[in-house]
């Protein structure tokens, strides 16, 4: 399969032709497949699976399934394979070509446009001729697209030079650009007058155009020209100036631009200075350390990026230099650059340079529209920057920094982290949310979280225990080590390590739990009732349904959460529990009491309803 | 009715005329609408990177459609 389609892909490269797939697999495993059989054609990825709603939609049931579709949108054919696809495809392009061809002198402009843009950018020369008569239509959107087809079409432009030369001075300024385009690259030497002549448009685009034709055509004459355009407002205009005056080079090329670059700070020089030393000028090479201490940090920034274009050039001072920036991107082109250096001077000063990014962009993470940015920044840094990360958490106070920064750290998944996160678990003046945030950096340590635990669970302070019985639960580990942690914190003198431990026990199915979580929804800790409740519900006997409804009647806005956890238990006792809210509650309890009731499947609860006087309603 | 369960019920119900429309735009075309010389009917999607396109964009070019899978 993949070996026939991979040549009919190739063998049609310039033709007016697709491969489009609809694939069923998920994601990970389209990407090995791609990747594993070298498909280089697109698919449209239907969902991750055989029912997804592309294949739906079109009732596709075996797979592969087959349709041939012509230009027009059309289906042609059906479940073709092997050589029978490649006569269906070949016979509709024959087609196509000649559709193409036909509709190149159609009445309308549109479609004598198009035929002419399809020819060419599938690359049928046999279209050439007649394209090139289109360079005189009447509509300006046909020359256009006529110039841009014998562009793209490449080579052999030669018969049809004199064609694109007039097109050239189209009153329209797209064919002006698509003509200056296919003339420079055809190397027409005939056009230079033509080309030179262009650089004096007002269009920035046909002055782009231009000046990229007159620099691939290396005309000398143009470079007075371009040196004046070199300073234009535009940025595109005189970066083109500057690229051509590189490419013609030679005596009269080189002294321009040096000429340029001995104007003091001409907005261009970092360009400029590349051009010279790509012309063989080595001496231009050391503007860049001028460059590296700009002013401007967009000329450093430019800088920094060309210094990997001067072919032969010791950078590597340059780029240690452009590691002490104080610019963040200059900085991180410096890194990239240096990364997997064994020098100890360079490993220092990336070191360095790491310090400083990290304290420039963990602040930016307390705002919610700079967050973004830096969290992708600080994923940059690599997994080196992870532990200077876990420095920042104690000093930032913001909340949003804080989680942001245990997010990032988690992410950039150094497995020195946990035990550090475990270290500072243990300081007792930690907020509350830094505890959480390490925590979950904690979280991470695999095995070792249970061991982490045991180490917290001795602490003297009731707070770290509570971490360490956290951690416990997040982890999820069923190990027996874990079960006799839990278990032996139910004794804990604290009340709301015990309900915490009560309610990691109930997840386990631990009966031991039970009392403790009763204990728990009639305390004053809004949290403890919580997990009292959570931990009640896991267990359908009387005592835990009596318990709920005791928390509710006691602690009203606890009601919604208790009546849930009743109606979900769906017991008799669960039932006579929901009754008891029926009739003692407060008035929503009642009325949501009344719902679970009848929403539940237990003869009792009609019973109870009965009871009630509500079992009609 | 308390009022929580009151805006509850609401988004259920919200939720469920959300699915009912998800559903109609990915209604099943009658074999008749697939046969041969039928306009092939659109299909827009995302490739496996998520980005964006659409059978119609291919337009002007003999297409193969290849329902496939990695199997």
């Amino acid at each position: 399969m993949y070996p026939h389609e991979r040549s009919l892909v190739k063998r049609l490269a310039n033709q007016p032709f697709v491969l489009i797939g609809i694939n069923s697999d998920p994601k990970a495993r389209l990407r090995t497949a791609m990747k594993a059989n070298n498909i280089t054609w697109r698919s449209f990825w239907d969902g991750g699976r055989t029912g997804g709603p592309i294949a739906s939609a079109w009732g596709v049931r075996g797979w592969p399934t087959i349709y041939v579709v012509d230009d027009r949108g059309v289906i042609r054919y059906k479940n073709v394979r092997g050589p029978a696809m490649d006569t269906a495809v070949d016979t509709l392009l024959a087609k196509t070509s000649s559709n193409l061809t036909e509709s190149l002198s159609s009445v309308k402009p549109q479609e004598r446009g198009m035929a002419a843009y399809y020819l060419g950018s599938s690359g049928v020369k046999g279209a050439r001729g007649a394209i090139a008569n289109l360079l005189e239509d009447s509509d300006p959107v046909v020359r256009q697209r006529a110039a841009t087809a014998l562009a793209l079409l490449g080579e052999e432009t030669g018969p049809l030079l004199e064609s694109l030369r007039r097109a050239a001075t189209d009153k329209n300024s797209a064919v002006r650009v698509a003509s200056l385009g296919a003339l420079g690259r055809a190397g027409d030497s005939g056009a230079t007058e033509i080309v030179v002549e262009a650089l004096s448009a007002e269009d920035p685009a046909v002055l782009v155009a231009a000046i990229g034709a007159v620099g691939e055509l290396k005309a000398a004459k143009a470079v007075g020209r371009l040196e004046s355009l070199s300073v234009h407002k535009q940025a595109e205009v005189s970066d083109a100036a500057i690229t051509s005056l590189g490419l013609i080079g030679g005596k009269s090329g080189t002294a321009a631009l040096k000429a340029l670059l001995s104007k003091p700070m001409h907005p261009a020089r970092v360009r400029i200075a590349a051009a010279l030393f790509g012309l063989g000028d080595a001496a231009s090479g050391k503007a860049f350390e001028l460059f590296l201490s700009d002013e401007s940090a967009s000329v450093r920034r430019e800088a920094v990026v060309a210094l990997s274009s001067l072919k032969g050039f010791e950078t590597r001072s340059l780029y240690l230099k452009a590691l002490e920036d104080t610019d963040l991107e200059v900085r991180n082109v410096a890194r990239k650059a240096l990364a997997g250096s064994k020098d100890a001077e360079v490993l220092e000063a990336m070191e360095l340079a790491m310090a400083k990014d990290v304290e420039d962009l963990v602040p930016q993470l307390a705002s919610r529209t700079t967050a973004a940015a830096a969290t992708t920044q600080l994923q940059s840094l690599g997994p080196a920057a992870a532990p200077l990360l876990m420095k920042q958490m104690g000093k930032t106070k913001s909340l949003q920094a804080q989680f942001g920064l245990a997010r990032v750290i988690t992410d950039l998944k150094n497995p020195k982290v946990a035990p550090l996160a475990a270290e500072e678990l243990k300081n007792v003046e930690l907020s509350r949310n830094a505890r959480f945030a390490f925590e979950q950096i904690a979280s991470t340590a695999g095995k070792d979280v249970v061991r982490i635990a045991q180490g917290l669970l001795k602490a003297e302070s009731s707070e770290v225990r509570q971490s360490g019985l956290r951690l416990l639960l997040r982890s999820g580990s069923k190990s027996q080590a874990a079960g006799l942690a839990l278990e032996s914190a139910l004794k804990d003198t604290a009340s709301e390590v015990r309900v915490l431990a009560a309610y990691a026990l109930s997840q386990r199915g631990n009966k031991a739990a039970l009392p403790v979580l009763i204990e728990g929804t009639k305390s004053a800790d809004r949290l403890s009732q919580q997990y009292g409740m959570f931990g009640l519900a896991l267990f359908k006997t009387k005592a835990s349904s009596a318990a709920i409804a005791d928390a509710i009647l006691k602690t009203p806005q606890l009601g919604r959460l208790g009546i849930q956890s009743l109606q979900r238990q769906g017991t008799a006792d669960a039932a006579r529990s929901l009754g008891r809210v029926l009739s003692e509650g407060t008035a929503s309890n009642k009325a949501a009491a009344l719902q679970a009731l009848r929403r539940m499947k237990v003869p009792e609860a009609k019973a109870v309803l009965r009871a009630a006087g509500k079992s009609t309603t | 009715m308390s009022k929580l369960s009151r805006i509850g019920l609401l988004s259920l119900a919200a939720l469920l005329l959300t699915s009912a429309s998800a559903m109609a735009q990915a209604k099943k075309h009658s074999p008749a609408d697939l046969a041969v010389g039928k306009l092939a009917p659109e299909i827009s999607g995302v490739d496996v990177d998520g980005r964006k396109f659409k059978l119609s964009d291919y337009r002007g070019k003999v297409v193969v459609l290849d329902f496939w899978g990695d199997w």
